[in-house]
């Protein structure tokens, strides 16, 4: 948790797993946000974050009673919901960067805005906003759990089930990839334009 | 990458970029279900703490106490038994 001490995280671990609604509240109220957000960006759709949003909650009313004491919270909250939505693109066969370069083909397309984007503050903020959901989605997720989020790259790393030196990659490609995006007269270093069209999930 | 990589400006921009809210009422009636769910989930694991006491405390000493009884019953008729032949 960001901004609750881990003794607090700790407490509100063991009044989840006996079963404490007041305790559910607690971390409903310092997560809906963050994970609405995280996933909102992650799915560039609105209607699919709240879908996931409300099954990543329910994940955590199930399991609740078989939470590990020493659980830390944040990771395991966007691990599920990282995880559903890798398993609701798999269902749907949603693979970002194919969809985005089918409606790129389109001769009068150009990808939908996200909720973001629409909502910026300014245009570096919409354009930064534009480039982050162009991205392909294992740098968009590292970036968001890192940049976003505030989790350590470590944890970000068990987030998304890999080691900490691929997640470290990860990161660094991502900053790249953004930033070529932000400012088109930068080239990207050698193998970032293959990188850009390799939709991973 | 590097923590200096870490505190570059545009990935600190990224933290600071705004956020948008779930919808309001449907942020409540998840938070409802999940409360009712839970504590649905309390009772149900509070019962079957209460019915495991009970088959600890009650059911299996009445039970090895029952048994022990029928086996002493046996015992006493093989013994009278063996008395009222003779």
């Amino acid at each position: 948790m960001t901004h609750v001490d881990r003794e607090s995280e700790l407490a509100l671990v063991s009044r989840l797993r006996a079963g404490d609604a007041e305790a559910f509240d607690v971390v409903y109220d310092h997560f809906n946000a963050r994970l609405f957000n995280f996933l909102a960006r992650l799915s560039r759709r609105r209607d699919v974050a709240e879908d996931l949003l409300e099954e990543t909650w329910l994940r955590l009313v199930a399991r609740a009673r078989r939470l590990r004491p020493d659980t830390r919270l944040a990771p395991w909250l966007f691990t599920v919901a990282r995880n559903l939505y890798a398993s609701y693109c798999r269902s749907r066969l949603v693979e970002d960067s194919h969809a985005a370069g089918l409606i790129g083909l389109w001769p009068f397309g150009s990808p939908r805005p996200t909720p973001f984007e629409s909502t910026a503050a300014n245009e570096t903020e919409r354009r930064l906003e534009a480039a982050l959901a162009g991205l392909p989605v294992r740098y968009r997720e590292a970036l968001l759990l890192v940049a976003v989020e505030g989790l350590r790259p470590a944890e970000a790393a068990d987030v998304c089930g890999v080691s900490s030196e691929t997640m470290r990659q990860r990161l660094s490609r991502a900053r790249a990839l953004l930033a070529s995006r932000m400012d088109p007269t930068v080239t990207p270093a050698v193998g970032w334009s293959k990188l850009a069209r390799h939709e991973v999930t | 990458m590097t923590p200096d990589e870490l505190r570059d400006p545009m990935l600190l921009s990224l933290g600071r970029l705004s956020a948008i809210s779930p919808d309001p009422s449907g942020a409540e009636r998840v938070r409802s279900r999940c409360r009712a769910e839970l504590t649905r989930r309390r009772h149900r694991a509070e019962r079957t703490a209460r019915r495991r006491i009970l088959t600890r405390r009650f059911l299996a000493p009445a039970f090895v106490g029952g048994f022990c009884l029928l086996y002493l019953s046996a015992v006493v008729y093989d013994v009278m038994q063996l008395y009222v032949v003779r």
